[in-house]
This record gives C-alpha cells, structure tokens and sequence, in this order.
C-alpha cells in the first residue's frame, strides 16, 4: 500500500518508490530508502508529517502516494 | 600560514550559529531549512589568517538543487584546506549521510558534534572519540550556540589543514560497487597520465580526486559524467551497465542503502539511547495545533494579521490614529530626511540652479522616497524573522501548500509572495530557498503583482481623488485582491504554457520549536534592510538621476535657448519641456486603449520606475495649475497648528516654500485632499480610466531596486528581460480588460 493510505500514529517500513528520478533522489537524502520505518506522526487535508531517522519530515500526499510501505 | 575553513552540514544544523560565533559577524540565523543560500565569508576572530567560508545548508552533495551545487563547487574545486561538517547530535543518522560523501571528496575534514548539550538533556550519549576512530578523522563535540568546544573544533581544524591529512577510504561499498569505482578510477587515472603531467604533478590530490569522481560516476551523476571525453564516456558506460545488473537494477539506491547502512553500524557502536522509540515531544504537542486540519488556517491568519498591523497600521491596537512600530518608525526617518533635505538645500542654495536641482531634487528626493520605507521593511523583517526562528514558517509553508498546489506553486512560494506586501525587492531574494528552478522563476515574476508599501500612496490619491463619494475601502481592496488573482493566474499560465509540467512534489524538514533570540531578530531585520539599502541604493541613485535628467533638459538647455530665457540664467527647462516630456508624448498613444493615453500619465508610469511612489510625485508637479501657492495656501489654512506640525511644518507655521513637498508626500500619498489635481482628469477621463491606470502601475514593471533582485535571482539579462516583458504584457492585458469592458458597461 502506499503511505498515503497509512493512518497517522502507525508505523511502516518502506518497500518501494515510484515516480521522478529527481524526486527519489530528493528522498533518499532525507533518509527515504528501503527498509527504513516511518512514523506517520500527522496528517492533514493534503499532507502528512512523518518521523524518518528521527527528523520530522512534511510532505504532501501525492509524494507520498509514491512511497509504497508494507 | 593562511587557511581557509569551509563549513558545511544539514541545513539547521548550527552552521550559521558557529560561523558567527567564528567570525563575530552577525549572520542571521533562522529556523528555516536553507538560510544560508549563498557561501559567506569570513575572517576567524582569534586568529586573522584563517578564512572561514560558510557555505549553504544541503543534505547530500549530489547536485540536485542550486545550494548542493554550490556548497560541492566550493569543496571539490576551490579546495578549502579543511572541511568542517556541522552535524546535529540530536539528528545523527540522517546528518552523518552528508559526513560519508564529505569524506569521500578526499578533503581533510573535521567533524563539529553539535548541540551537545541537547543531545545530553535527552540522556543520550555520543562517543565522539570511538566515532573520529570509525571514520578516521576528528570529531569534536560543540555547542555552537554558546561556544563549547568551539577553541578544540579550530585547533583540530587547523591541525588537520597543517597536516593536510585526507581521510582514508571507508569501507562503506560492497565488492560490486568497489569494482566499479576502482575500474573508472583507472580509466581517469589513464587519462591523466596521457595528458602530459608530470607524475608529481599526479600526485595524491588528483588520486582522490579520481576516487571521488568515480563514486560519482557510478552514482550516475550528471554533472562529473559531463566532464568525461567521448572515449571514456564509452568505457564508463559499460561498467556502469555492469554493475547495475549486480545492484538489483538501481545503483544510485543500492548506493544510498550502503550509506545508511554503514551509518547505523556507525551509531549502534557509538550513541547510546536512553529511550527507544518516538516519545511525544511538546513540539509535536504544538504541531498537533498548528497543523490541524480545522485550526491551522484560522490561527496563521490571525498571525499574519498581527504582523501586518504591527507593520502598516494606521490605527494600531484598533485605536485611533495610534500608528503601529512600523507606521511610527517611518515617520521619524521621513522627519529626520527631510530636516536634513532642508539643511544641504541650505547649505548650497548659493549653487548655481542646476546643481541645487540635482542634489535637491534629484539625489535627495529620490532617496528619501526610498529612506522613508526602509524602516516598514526593518519591521516587517523583525517579524518575520521572529517566525523563522521559532520553526512557524516551515509550518506555514506545509499548511499553505495546500493551497498553492492548485495554483502550480510550492508552499514555500509563499513566504517570497508575503514579503511582496513589503517589499518586492526581498521577496524576490528570498525566492532563493525554493527547490525548482521553475518554482524559483514564477514566484519571482508575480511576486512583484503585490501591492507594495510603495504603491499604496498611489492608490491613495487616486482613490480620494476619483472615487471620493464611493466606498474607498473596497476599491483599495479590490487592487488587493487583483493582485494577488492576477499572480495566482499568471503563475498557473506560466506552469501550463511555458513549464509544461505538473505539480511539483513538496517534501520539507520541520525543524523543532525554539525560541528566537532577541540578536538574532534584530541583526535579521538590519541585515535585510543593509542588504536591500545597498542593492536597491545603487540603481536607485543611478536612477533617480537618469530620470531627473531626462525631466529638467531638453534640446535647447544645450544650444543656449534655455539660459537666456531662464531669469536665473540657468540651461534647465520645465518638465513639460523635456525630454521626458517627449518621451511621454511618443508612448502616450500606446496607452489610449487603456484610457490614459496623454503625456503626462506616460510620464507618471516612467518615473514610478525609480519607485512606485514617485508617479504621485510626478503628477503633483505635472499638474501643477492645480497646486498653486494660493491652492496650497488655502488646503491648509484649514487646519490649526498642531495638525500643521504634524504634516511636517516646522513648529506649526505655514511655510510656502515647504508646502508643495507636504502637500504632494504627505497629503497626496494619504489620499487627503478629495479635490486633488482634478485637472488630471482632464487626462484621466472616468473613474474606470483612473481604475485602469491603477492597475498598470501594480502589475506593470516594477521599480529598478526590484529589477535588480530580479536580475540576481534569474542570473541572465535575457531571463530578466523576459520577465519584465510578462509584467509589461500583464499589466497591459489586464488595464485593457478592465478599461474596455468597464466603458462598455458604464
């Protein structure tokens, strides 16, 4: 599923991303990658905020239809 | 020995607050992700032969956004003698990723552990000694926002750099990534020794040098692969398949978890945690609020009303007549301004005629136009520094993205477009911490549609003068409002006609909450306006004279004529002479659809170029048959002395030599006299007209100081000149709609 769909408080791995090069890129050096847990802490009508290494990260909900998680 | 210390690291990770505890230099430091946004450089304050270059705040050194490229510009090529990598002990994993690809540039660096005393609050402990002998170069534990450890942090820095000892080579790669890395490393070993160098000169800069290009190469970095001749590009090419075959098909992630990987072997050997798991801190307590799907709209605008009344109101504290910080400071320098304006006329009225024009009216009216809102901008930077710093703008510009996605926007253009109600000249550098170039060029094209503190006296006038019987408040707002429509749809254009191109993602650390520092409010604001004074100051002043030139000379202040008609003897004429007189008659029909096709609005439209609230300026001394001393005279006998001394009449008296400067910058910018220059409607015909020609003027090219920002942050005169030629395309479909339709209904 993707990590859109998680509700906030949950707890996630990442297992995948889809979308631009560029953006992958942007995400991988805030931590995004395989494996890594994500704590969804917040969301609102388009974003969400998340906890990745320990740094809050906000992002908007299309991104994160792009990060699949299991 | 001289040596010069770059500092880099994660953005809010205390750069800025070390490099200013180094240099004593009174940096801003903000809350924001991407303060420093570009490299500054200073001098250490013990010891005046190291240099201390701060470079902007990034996250990798891949070269993905302008700050990356920079801050990896300056290491790679312009070689600092040693690194220092700022990394946030409260954040070690994610700030270690930067320290990996630091090292592996081959440059000596130090790592600076900062907000130690953060990282011990918490009960975590860092062995930064077991850490320096992982990664095989110093690392010093800090605190930069009270100088621990800072003495330590130089004197290994400065060691490492006498020493000029380069990091070794992590084993951070796998066997299939190593193998790539040394075989491309041997092709660019090849060509050197081909190139004709001597082996000295090959020595062990180039061999890192190498290495480091290498693992770029393999990371498929666009940049390093564009320096490559065709021969090596080929054979590069085949590696590079090779390995991708060994990644599970994507090298640059398998790089990236390798990377992560050896870091969390890193920290598992050296932090202790005192908790594990996410504890609710109260700064997700406060993003709970502030964030909330219901709440955070409401109260960011109950914020942003604050700000601005603390900036532009009139009636502050909803009492009358009480002017707010802002309003209350730019009166006092306005005072002061023109007191000194007095005193230098005094000092050369014995000059001859022309020079007295020039330093009078030229030089200090067209600066003081300017000095008068400075102190606005000091203010409003104060402000918004205040919410920099406590972590809220990076929250608002998440809470805003919302909103500015449907628009083609970014949250973050948010902040540029904010400070346009200033000042556009700040808005527009601040477009700087978008991440897309195309973000970066729309918000500095309709940041400019704002209405400025500067157009507002426009308004004013026009408003009092044509629309005096109807409702002031709302025709004012409607400029408001189209403003910020016209932007909205320019933006969306620009993003469907020129960029082609969707939505882009959004994606920003929330930093935690703290509490702003009164230094750093205060530097912040007078950096910004030092900053803007500066920039703006110079084509100002160019300007001003370029346009008082063009408004007091004309063919015959060179062929005699002038001298002998004039009773002072001197070659200028009258401004319904000159050449800007003629210029205004050669653009004027260009106008007429817009209903304001005479010389004198044309006129008024040029000099509002210098700033935006010289056209009112203009038009007092163009439709002077309005404002003779009689007329001035009798606009102000009206009112008793107090009310004089507080138009700016020295002790109350009436002085006519003074009233014309009143009367046009303080009473026509407030919009205080309903029958002001009503012979300008015998240009500007209907109120539509009035309406149309104060549309041209918001959206219309703005002044040059803005110009200039515009010219720095788009980098080339074609970007800039492209830019203009939209505001200018804008400004003219908009007038002309609204002129048009308007007649046609009225």
């Amino acid at each position: 599923m993707s990590l859109a769909m998680v509700a906030p408080g949950e707890i996630r791995e990442i297992c995948d991303f889809k979308g631009k090069e560029e953006m992958k890129r942007r995400l991988k050096d805030l931590g995004f990658i395989k494996g890594q847990t994500v704590h969804v802490l917040g969301e609102n009508q388009d974003g969400l905020i998340l906890l990745v290494k320990g740094v809050k990260i906000a992002v908007n909900k299309g991104l994160a239809q792009m990060i699949i998680v299991k | 020995m001289n040596y010069t210390i770059a500092l880099a690291g994660n953005p809010n990770s205390g750069k800025t607050t070390l490099f200013n505890e180094l240099t004593g230099a009174k940096q801003h430091v903000g809350n924001w992700p991407g303060v420093t946004v570009d490299k500054k450089e200073g001098i250490y304050k013990k010891n005046k032969n190291i240099y201390i270059m701060d470079l902007p705040g990034t996250y990798s050194l891949s070269p993905y956004s302008e700050e990356e490229v920079i801050a990896r510009n300056y290491i790679v090529n312009d070689r600092p003698d040693v690194v220092i990598d700022i990394v946030d002990g409260t954040n070690i994993e994610r700030n270690l990723y930067l320290a990996l690809q630091i090292i592996e540039t081959g440059m000596p660096a130090v790592i600076a552990m900062n907000m130690m005393d953060e990282v011990e609050k918490s009960g975590n402990k860092i062995d930064c000694k077991k850490l320096s002998e992982l990664l095989g170069i110093p690392v010093v534990p800090i605190v930069a926002r009270n100088a621990r450890g800072v003495d330590e942090l130089m004197d290994a820095a400065v060691f490492a750099a006498e020493s000029y000892k380069t990091p070794k080579f992590l084993q951070v790669f796998d066997e299939n990534i190593n193998s790539a890395i040394d075989a491309i490393a041997d092709i660019l070993e090849y060509e050197h020794s081909e190139s004709g160098y001597s082996s000295a000169e090959i020595s062990e800069y180039s061999d890192s040098q190498n290495l480091w290009k290498a693992i770029k190469i393999v990371e498929n970095d666009q940049l390093v692969i564009d320096t490559l001749t065709e021969n090596q590009k080929i054979a590069v090419e085949k590696i590079i398949t090779e390995t991708e075959q060994y990644a599970d098909g994507d090298t640059e992630a398998k790089i990236a978890d390798l990377r992560y990987k050896f870091i969390s072997g890193l920290v598992k050997k050296t932090v202790i945690k005192s908790k594990t798991g996410h504890v609710e801190t109260r700064s997700d307590k406060l993003d709970k609020i502030l964030t909330n799907r219901i709440l955070a709209l409401p109260i960011f605008a109950v914020v942003m009303y604050i700000l601005f009344a603390c900036t532009f109101s009139e009636n502050f504290l909803f009492i009358d007549g009480l002017p707010s910080p802002g309003v209350w400071l730019a009166d006092v320098v306005e005072t002061a301004w023109g007191a000194l304006t007095d005193t230098v006329g005094e000092l050369i009225s014995g000059a001859s005629p022309v020079v007295y024009s020039l330093v009078v009216d030229g030089i200090f009216e067209g600066i003081g136009a300017v000095i008068g809102f400075l102190p606005l901008i000091l203010i409003l930077y104060m402000l918004i520094s205040i919410l920099e710093d406590c972590g809220y703008m990076a929250r608002i510009a998440f809470v805003m993205d919302r909103i500015f996605r449907k628009f083609g926007l970014s949250g973050k253009s948010f902040i540029p477009l904010l400070m346009g109600f200033g000042c556009g000249v700040p808005g527009i550098m601040a477009t700087r911490t978008l991440d897309t170039e195309k973000d970066r060029t729309i918000t500095t094209i309709v940041t400019t549609f704002m209405p400025c503190g500067a157009k507002i006296p426009i308004f004013a006038m026009f408003v009092s003068t044509f629309f005096a019987t109807g409702n002031k408040t709302l025709i004012t707002f409607s400029l408001y409002m189209l403003g910020i429509i016209v932007a909205i749809v320019v933006a969306l254009l620009l993003n469907k006609f020129v960029y082609k191109s969707g939505t882009s993602n959004f994606v920003m650390e929330l930093p935690r909450y703290r509490v702003p520092t009164f230094r750093s409010v205060i530097f912040h604001g007078w950096e910004k306006v030092k900053g803007f004074a500066v920039k703006a100051g110079t084509i100002i002043f160019l300007s001003t004279i370029l346009i008082w030139s063009l408004s007091n000379f004309n063919v015959d202040s060179f062929n005699g004529v002038n001298a002998a008609e004039n009773e002072d003897g001197s070659n200028l004429a009258e401004m319904d002479e000159s050449f800007l007189a003629s210029f205004g008659n050669a653009i004027a029909p260009v106008f007429k659809p817009l209903g304001f096709g005479e010389w004198k609005p044309a006129v008024g439209v040029v000099t509002g170029w210098i700033a935006k609230e010289m056209v009112v300026v203009t038009f007092a001394q163009l439709y002077d048959d309005d404002v003779t001393p009689e007329y001035l005279e009798g606009y102000f006998s009206k009112y008793d002395s107090v009310e004089l001394e507080e138009f700016g009449f020295e002790n109350g008296e009436y002085d006519p030599d003074e009233a014309f400067d009143i009367y046009s910058e303080v009473v026509l910018f407030e919009g205080a006299d309903e029958n002001a220059l009503h012979t300008m409607k015998q240009d500007i015909k209907t109120d539509i007209a009035a309406y149309s020609y104060m549309v041209f003027n918001l959206l219309c090219m703005p002044c040059f100081a803005a110009v200039g920002a515009m010219r720095r942050e788009l980098k080339t005169f074609r970007r800039t000149g492209g830019a203009v030629a939209i505001q200018m395309l804008t400004a003219y479909i908009v007038a002309f709609v609204i002129y048009q339709v308007g007649s046609f209904i009225a």
